[in-house]
């Protein structure tokens, strides 16, 4: 299976301290992967390298066989690499179809150059993949937090990417809405969508995800199917530790 | 999308026809139509403010681009050659480059931080063209810089120079090109690209769109055409000295003109210059001749506290 992401030796450094030691990993086309880990793992931080929001100390970031490694935001989107942010951040004034519009116009150009559908036509599918098309007059700032989340998604995608990056898009949501969530990210699979997801709470690494990717402390400790990495000892001591943290906090 | 309102658009409309229109009476107070020049210049100085705001950037610095615009003309005209076209370029250009330089120096700055460096930008071309006095005659300043030039257009012959007219008519035109391209800057991709900046750079980073670049044209653009207005000042006033074209008035009238008039419409910037200007020259100097520039700190208060949208708000 041809590979979508190949990240080399990725170290990252606030100052003295290392967020990121020596990661490495793969994803391979139409699959879905999760990145998980307690808080502080570097999950979050991965996905700002891998889409140009922070400078790697060192490693590379190679995409569709071309390394992207250093290269700015626009220019990672154009590459045809999407993210949402953990915090959604849709455009606050902006309504949901213009917030989609924004992508729809300086993400990546359409593959065969011409276009099939108008602008607000597309937008318009979009809004209705998500769940979102009776919003669409709707300002970002106006949404609840899991139609924001949705509104990112349809934004994201629709730059055209061929890698979304999805941070914690179930976090904080009801079951219903996790179910939902889960719905979307198989759909895109579909829709033949690599999908990298970043998931804390461990929402919907099982339910969705091929592969598991746990991060601790920086440090990758183990990859593989979720049933092998959800019961490997580290991971395991990784999460009780954050438990036992929180209880004793 | 939404469109802007078609009332207030249409109500701006129609009082550019009566500008146009009116001096085409017989006779008309000379002051007036100087005032009513002059308001059309500063409304032009307020659009190229208003591009640079519209990205999500308060400058309190246009002065260094107006100074240097007016020095730049200036100089070519007194060295170089008095040549309309050159003059002006000559101001632009260093106004531009003087832009894109700080937009380059200052590209991570952002909020307070960035309003401070701007303000203490003007300072630098401030005290060169003070001190620096084989070249620009220090705080004496450079006098006698040549009118505007007299155009033949077959057999009838406008002189910009002299004619109050001629100059309000030229200053209109150029109100007409400055208002297109802040039009362009609100109602176009363009418009929504730093749109998307201001509400959220990093979310518009990673949507496509070029974020350090965009900022870095825009501010270009805006030292630019303060410079051109800069340029222009000059040659209508024959003459330029630190303290008046660089002066914190210069940097705070297209701040209260646009913030009046309203920031995110294509016509507040003008609208904002064209109530305020002419009722701070035509009605409040006569009054209160020393503290007539009040009214400008006052408008700031007044239309912060009770419309932030501005006037161009006034109905959708």
């Amino acid at each position: 299976m041809k590979r979508v992401l190949e990240i080399h030796h990725i170290t990252v450094r606030f100052g003295a301290r290392a967020i990121l030691k020596d990661v490495s990993f793969s994803v391979h086309e139409g699959e879905i992967v999760s990145l998980i880990g307690p808080n502080g793992a570097g999950k979050t931080t991965l996905f700002n390298v891998i889409s140009g929001v922070v400078q790697a100390f060192s490693g590379d970031v190679i995409f569709l066989g071309r390394p992207i490694t250093g290269w700015p935001p626009y220019k990672v989107c154009r590459a045809g690499i999407a993210r949402t942010f953990q915090i959604a951040r849709p455009f606050p004034d902006m309504t949901a179809e213009e917030n989609v519009l924004i992508g729809l116009w300086f993400g990546k150009s359409p593959a065969d150059g011409s276009r099939l559908l108008s602008d607000e036509r597309e937008a318009a599918d979009l809004l209705d993949l998500v769940g979102l098309h009776e919003k669409r007059h709707t300002p970002g700032k106006e949404l609840t937090l899991s139609e924001q989340r949705r509104l990112e998604v349809a934004r994201a995608l629709a730059t055209r990417p061929s890698l979304l990056l999805l941070d914690e898009i179930a976090a904080g949501l009801s079951p219903h809405a996790v179910n939902q969530a889960a719905q979307l990210v198989l759909s895109l699979r579909e829709r033949g969508m690599t999908i990298l997801l970043v998931d804390h709470f461990l929402n919907l690494t099982a339910r969705v995800s091929d592969r598991l990717v746990a991060l601790d402390q920086g440090e990758k400790i183990v990859e593989g199917p979720p049933e092998d990495v959800l019961h490997h000892p580290e991971v395991l001591s990784a999460y009780l530790g954050e438990r036992e943290t929180a209880e004793e906090a | 999308m939404k469109r802007h309102p078609i009332s207030s658009s249409a109500v701006f409309w129609a009082v550019i026809l009566v500008l146009a229109a009116w001096p085409l009476g017989t006779a008309h107070p000379q002051l007036v139509c100087r005032v009513f020049t002059m308001a059309f210049l500063y409304a032009v100085v307020a659009m190229a403010w208003n591009l640079t705001a519209l990205s999500g950037l308060i400058s309190l610095g246009h002065a260094a681009y107006f100074g240097l615009g007016a020095y730049g003309a200036a100089l070519m005209d007194h060295y170089g050659s008095g040549h309309l076209a050159a003059t002006l370029t000559a101001g632009a250009l260093s106004a531009g480059l003087y832009g894109a330089l700080c937009a380059a120096v200052f590209r991570n700055l952002r909020g307070a931080t960035f309003a401070l460096v701007t303000l203490a930008a003007v300072e630098i071309p401030k005290v060169i063209a003070d001190n620096w006095e084989s070249v620009t005659y220090g705080s004496l300043g450079l006098v006698g810089i040549r009118p505007l030039p007299l155009v033949r257009l077959g057999s009838v012959a406008i002189d910009f120079g002299t004619s109050l007219t001629a100059q309000y008519y030229a200053l209109l035109l150029l109100l007409f090109a400055g208002t297109w391209i802040h039009g362009k800057a609100i109602h176009s991709r363009w418009g929504w690209a730093l749109r998307a900046v201001r509400e959220d750079e990093q979310a518009a980073g990673v949507l496509g769109v070029p974020v350090h670049l965009l900022r870095w044209t825009v501010m270009t653009l805006s030292a630019l055409l303060t410079g051109l207005c800069g340029g222009l000042y000059a040659h209508l006033h024959g003459f330029v000295e630190p303290p008046v074209v660089f002066s914190a008035h210069l940097s705070a009238i297209p701040l209260v003109l646009s913030i009046l008039g309203g920031r995110f419409r294509w016509f507040g910037p003008a609208l904002g210059a064209l109530v305020l200007y002419p009722l701070d020259q035509l009605v409040l100097h006569p009054v209160l001749p020393a503290g007539h520039a009040a009214v400008y700190g006052l408008v700031i208060v007044g239309s912060v506290l009770f419309f932030p949208k501005g006037l161009g708000s006034w109905k959708k």
